[in-house]
């Protein structure tokens, strides 16, 4: 039995045309629609309306979601657009919002959309939506999920979006900001160092490499050490395997005591 | 979700003995805040952002409503809400949660009282679904003209007050707030959350609201 149900709100009208799965429906009964054969998706201000079927209602109910869930936290999403399937966004400019329709989705023949324009066929149809008109569409899409004589498997997952949805292009920015911003300084930092002149080493005149062996004074650390019968003294002029680990030698402990 | 389970039909009547707070507050979950699913917080608090948000979002709605503080004492009443929001100092409480306030509470916001507010404000915005869409209408039409705000006189009304409420309420000296000292900012929130609220005025927007307010927060 062909039913058709109509969602009707001021600026967005859905239409579903479909078959019902009983055969027999009590009287007086609102008979349930399950099978969907045609979809029709109407904007006001548009020329015509947007004609599928199953796949366009998913997808439009899905790109609708996600697109208020959007508008309403103010978080963006993660998930990068699928182009075979339905995208709504806010737009870039001038706001209201972009309908992006894959001319895949939609009945071929049926819509003025699909219609090739001059031998070239559109690979998606472009809308440019208002605020009302996405509420209108939220709205009739919201009537159609809660209608359970219609298409009663159809669910809308209003649900909040994890974090590693939305956090993902939020940690590539953040994170890409300083790492760009180090590579930046090092380059930077590496051709004004380029450009600066390596010091000349000059060598020492060698007039002056002769002299010690005659005139300069022998530091006591680098002297010879004493022989001799007194006790070692500790000092800081001391060899190195003396001052470190020096002898205890019996006249040598009155100088250390306190 | 099916129709049932949504909008504030779904609301019925309670008993409201105050002695039986907590009683009355699980019968309210039972009713009242069908269809709002609990998330996964730690401490089943709302989360900063849900605050700020809850926040100002009723503030659009007093700018947008003159009576608007009237009607949340009714609204109170109307929802049954009083096990969860008994008075309007207790509601002026948890609308200081927001930690942006000028007299911040620095005090949590449970998911019952989240969602008190919640139900709360979609009741406020769908009184004024009429008025908000005119609004957004007009300004889509200044847009298109290069027209500003101040040649619809409701439009330029609703954002002044706007102005008013935010910054004699919110503090000044916080970093968060330091984007919205010009008045084109301002504007430009005002209606950001014209259409946030508009959104939350049809059958299923309590919940769309409610899990927005959690959006990027769960796990």
């Amino acid at each position: 039995m062909p039913i058709q149900r109509q969602y009707s709100l001021p600026d967005c009208v859905l239409t579903l045309d479909g078959l019902s799965n009983l055969t027999e429906s009590a009287a007086g009964t609102r008979p349930e629609l399950s099978v969907l054969t045609r979809f029709e998706c109407y904007f006001a201000g548009e020329k015509a309306p947007l004609v599928g079927g199953r796949e366009l209602l998913d997808s439009l109910i899905a790109a609708t979601n996600t697109c208020v869930q959007g508008c309403i936290s103010g978080v963006k999403s993660a998930l990068k657009a699928d182009d075979s399937k339905v995208q709504l966004q806010p737009a870039k400019e001038g706001g209201g919002f972009d309908l992006r329709v894959p001319a895949a989705l939609l009945f071929q023949g049926t819509s003025a959309f699909s219609s090739t324009e001059e031998g070239l066929e559109k690979p998606a149809v472009e809308l440019h939506l208002s605020a009302v008109q996405v509420f209108d569409l939220m709205e009739a899409v919201d009537q159609l999920t809660a209608d359970q004589q219609t298409l009663p498997e159809l669910q809308v997952a209003i649900q909040p979006r994890s974090r590693r949805d939305v956090m993902s292009t939020q940690l590539v920015l953040e994170q890409s900001a300083p790492i760009a911003l180090g590579a930046a300084s090092v380059a930077i930092a590496a051709a004004a160092v380029f450009f600066i002149p390596a010091p000349k080493v000059q060598s020492p005149p060698k007039e002056l490499q002769t002299q010690p062996s005659t005139g300069l004074p022998v530091s006591p650390a680098t002297a010879p050490p004493k022989t001799g019968t007194s006790a070692p003294v500790l000092s800081p002029t001391a060899p190195p395997d003396q001052s470190v680990t020096p002898a205890p030698t019996p006249s040598a402990l009155p100088t250390t005591a306190p | 979700m099916r129709l049932n389970d949504m909008g504030l039909q779904s609301i019925s009547l309670m008993d409201t003995d105050k002695t039986e707070m907590q009683g009355a507050t699980a019968q309210m979950d039972s009713y009242a805040f069908a269809g709002l699913v609990d998330p996964e917080m730690p401490g089943q608090v709302c989360p900063r952002r849900t605050r700020i948000q809850l926040d100002w979002m009723l503030l659009a709605l007093e700018a947008l409503d003159l009576n608007a503080t009237e009607n949340i004492i009714v609204g109170l009443h109307e929802l049954q809400l009083q096990p969860v929001i008994k008075s309007r100092v207790h509601l002026w409480q948890l609308r200081n949660t927001n930690p942006l306030r000028r007299f911040s509470q620095r005090q949590s916001l449970s998911l019952t009282e989240g969602k008190a507010l919640v139900v709360l404000a979609c009741y406020l915005a769908r009184r004024q679904t009429s008025t908000i869409r005119q609004l957004l209408r007009a300004d889509e039409q200044l847009k298109s003209k290069n027209l500003s705000a101040e040649h619809h006189f409701r439009l330029a009304q609703y954002l002044e007050r706007f102005r008013g409420h935010f910054l004699s309420r919110m503090n000044a000296n916080r970093t968060a707030i330091a984007p919205y000292k010009s008045s084109e900012a301002l504007n430009d929130l005002a209606l950001s959350l014209l259409g946030q609220i508009l959104f939350c005025t049809g059958t299923a927007g309590m919940q769309r609201l409610w899990s927005s307010l959690f959006d990027g927060e769960v796990a």
